[in-house]
């Protein structure tokens, strides 16, 4: 595939190497000249020096044959343009935008993105799973809406003790996998049975996340 | 009609004391408070006509009132802000009317294309001045 990637900072410096790896053809568009020299003299011509978000720079780039456009700068306004741009001026099929405010999730849905990243909320997971307290956490946040959520059965979840068939499930969610307490992936069928201490990953969307983990924790 | 304004500028602040001199209900929004100070006097002292603040943020957008503008305006002087800002005042509020300033022709089509109501007065100006020089 050919990928064209705006930002050449660490993000996007991994992302070429670890694309570049996998064989595909990437080229990346950075401001800071320092960093196309490097990236030029590690992987070849395959960098130049511009804004990601100006048509004539992403024209030099061969926009118009990507398979695939990520913006990484740490402008949420400058990924949003290059990722509209790309969309719409250069027909790219999927664009990737990094998103550094994530109030921005929603525009960036509705614009056409179509998958966002943003770094906040994957280390706010990251915290979320080390704090005692919490038993759920958002572990990720899919195009449409959507939530993939990791739920531990708490001591004393009605839950627990009860086996699948038995359990209804909220409008708009489906389980995805339970892993037992000792990291066994369990077989999903109506027999099994939930314990307490197991993993439960659901897929929901964003409305019935609460819901799903209600299910789940709910002592009553 | 209550018009929400981006950017302070020598447009904005133009756009800005015309429209309070008609009498519309004007707030204006800009990172800087001196820009504030190309605002006619008698408009900076009302008090509530300005905000400090950075006019692309949400909490922002809704401290200016955005939720009850009929009109959001973005007129900063860089492009890719007044983009996202005017997106997101369209898209996210549902204000009923909004307007982009973008300076770059070829973001200007595209963004016209997507349905954007967009000003562009680099090539307006840059006619005009052809023009000075052909006569």
């Amino acid at each position: 595939m050919y990928i064209v990637i705006v930002g050449g900072g660490k993000v996007g410096y991994h992302l070429t190497r670890a694309l570049l790896n996998a064989k595909h053809e990437v080229f990346v568009i950075e401001l800071d000249a320092e960093r196309v020299d490097d990236l030029v003299g590690r992987f070849g011509n395959m960098a130049i020096r511009g804004d990601g978000s100006e048509p004539s720079i992403l024209t030099a780039a061969g926009l118009t044959r990507a398979d695939i456009f990520i913006a990484t700068t740490s402008f949420d306004d400058a990924n949003l343009v290059a990722c509209q741009l790309a969309k719409h001026r250069f027909g790219v099929d999927r664009t990737i935008a990094l998103m550094n405010n994530p109030e921005n999730e929603r525009l960036f849905d509705i614009l056409g993105v179509d998958f966002t990243v943003s770094s906040t909320e994957i280390l706010l997971a990251a915290i979320e799973e080390d704090l005692p307290a919490h038993s759920n956490v958002r572990i990720l946040a899919i195009h449409g809406n959507r939530d993939v959520v990791g739920v531990e059965i708490p001591p004393g979840a009605l839950v627990a003790g009860t086996s699948l068939g038995l359990v209804g499930l909220p409008e708009g969610t489906k389980l995805v996998a339970v892993i037992g307490r000792n990291g066994e992936l369990k077989q999903l069928d109506d027999d099994t049975v939930f314990d307490v201490h197991d993993e439960v990953l659901g897929l929901t969307a964003v409305d019935q996340t609460e819901a799903f983990m209600e299910v789940f924790t709910s002592e009553e | 009609m209550k018009v929400l304004i981006m950017g302070c500028g020598r447009v904005g602040s133009y756009i800005a004391s015309t429209l309070w001199h008609d009498g519309c209900k004007v707030t204006i929004v800009d990172s800087q408070a001196e820009s504030f100070f190309l605002l006619p006097t008698d408009m900076r002292n009302q008090g509530d006509c300005t905000i400090v603040g950075d006019g692309v943020l949400e909490e922002v957008m809704r401290r200016a009132g955005v939720v009850e503008s009929d009109v959001f305006v973005a007129v900063t002087s860089q492009d890719n802000r007044n983009i996202l800002a005017t997106q997101k005042a369209k898209h996210l509020f549902g204000v009923p009317r909004v307007v982009c300033r973008i300076g770059d022709p070829m973001r200007q089509e595209v963004y016209s294309n997507l349905g954007l109501n967009v000003v562009s007065s680099t090539r307006v100006a840059s006619n005009l001045i052809l023009e000075a020089i052909r006569l």
